[in-house]
């Protein structure tokens, strides 16, 4: 109830603002390398049994634009048709869903004791047969995807679309996404509304959050296509040129994906509160 | 023998270097505001001898002058990006001399970023 509030809030935010346009974060100088980073606090939740949320606590930001070519945070694009309306990519990046699937605790990231086995082996005994410990299933691999993207920009407003498949042969299908986004200005805050929606194929789903016979003990459980929802807010204070506070807000919807026993949680959410510094 | 190839290897580098074309100005600077220039250029142009000779602009034929060894010539173009001007002999088709107008721009060129949608910000 509290998260369909905050839904609500962003959505509200984004009709009923100001006017004016925030260009200077969603343009880049081409040829030029942009480098931040993002110092405060936040975290990842993470919406399985068993599993660590991941903390937020350094958020680094590294793009550059050529003329065709752009890496923009992990994503590697090469743009065939672009205007200042629109523009068709091809674009590559990991498959997000692998980060559920990575031990995020500072114990494993900086392996100072051994203590992580014992924790696996005693969640082992606590798990019902609904509740499925992502330590007790096989690893799932870090996923390549690669596809088309296109973006409609309308003054303030970015629409966009894009479908990929995996490139290296670990769940043989595709993901989508439809999204808008909402860029304003609220006095000296720039603002900036997301609303989306992720398609994910049931051979993605089956692949991460699917369970072989071997996984379970009531056989093998499928997961079937789903449309998952999400929204995002995220706000910046500028603080002379190159510092700025920050805040991210987003919700994740995972309803659709009741039916697999690795699920604590139907969400994942994403907060953050910090300082910008850009070089 | 060697001589004669000699002398007639000179004489032909001689005779290229003898054909030029010359464009003022030689560069466009495009603003944000505008990204275009309006150029008077002025050619001038110099042959090793009299020949037929057209003025190319890329693919495009400006004018066309017959057995002249020089000459100069005005031309109002509309500059967007980088062209090649040059002398073709028409009944060769052979280029003659060529000169390029380019293009500098006075500001950062900017895109709209194209972040993921499972991007933080």
């Amino acid at each position: 109830m509290v998260l369909h509030l905050r839904i609500k809030i962003c959505i509200l935010l984004a009709l009923f603002s100001a006017n004016a346009i925030a260009q200077t974060q969603q343009h880049i100088s081409t040829d030029e390398l942009k480098m931040s980073v993002s110092l405060g606090g936040g975290v990842i939740s993470n919406p399985l049994h068993g599993a660590d949320n991941i903390p937020l606590v350094v958020v680094p930001q590294v793009a550059y634009y050529g003329q065709n070519w752009f890496f923009d945070n992990g994503r590697l694009g090469y743009s065939f048709i672009q205007s200042d309306t629109h523009n068709i990519s091809f674009v590559s990046e990991i498959n997000p869903e692998s980060r559920f699937f990575i031990d995020w605790h500072p114990q494993n990231i900086f392996p100072l004791t051994a203590t992580a086995n014992n924790e696996i082996l005693e969640s082992q005994h606590i798990e019902s047969p609904r509740q499925i410990n992502i330590n007790n299933i096989q690893k799932r691999r870090v996923v390549l995807d690669a596809g088309v993207s296109y973006v409609f920009v309308k003054q303030q407003h970015v629409f966009s679309a894009q479908l990929l498949h995996d490139v290296n042969s670990v769940y043989n299908s595709f993901r989508g996404s439809l999204q808008w986004q909402y860029h304003f200005d609220l006095k000296v805050l720039e603002l900036k509304s997301t609303l989306g929606v992720n398609y994910k194929s049931a051979q993605l789903n089956n692949y991460f959050y699917g369970l072989n016979k071997t996984e379970s003990l009531y056989g093998e459980i499928e997961v079937g296509s789903s449309w998952q929802p999400y929204a995002k807010i995220d706000v910046r204070w500028p603080v002379g040129k190159a510092n700025a506070l920050r805040f991210h807000l987003a919700y994740y919807d995972y309803s659709a994906m009741d039916s697999s026993p690795l699920f604590e949680h139907d969400y994942s959410m994403t907060a953050f509160i910090g300082f910008e510094h850009t070089f | 023998m060697l001589v004669v190839f000699a002398a007639s290897f000179f004489s032909n580098l001689s005779v290229a270097k003898a054909s030029s074309l010359n464009v003022s100005p030689k560069v466009c600077v495009v603003s944000e505001q505008q990204e275009f220039c309006d150029l008077e250029l002025k050619f001038k142009w110099q042959l090793s001898e009299p020949s037929d000779v057209c003025l190319y602009q890329q693919d495009t034929q400006l004018q066309c002058w017959q057995g002249v060894k020089k000459g100069q010539f005005n031309y109002k173009a509309r500059v967007q990006v980088e062209t090649i001007y040059s002398l073709i002999n028409p009944l060769t088709g052979v280029s003659l001399a060529s000169v390029q107008v380019e293009v500098q721009t006075a500001y950062a060129k900017k895109k709209h970023r194209l972040r993921s949608p499972w991007s933080f910000f």
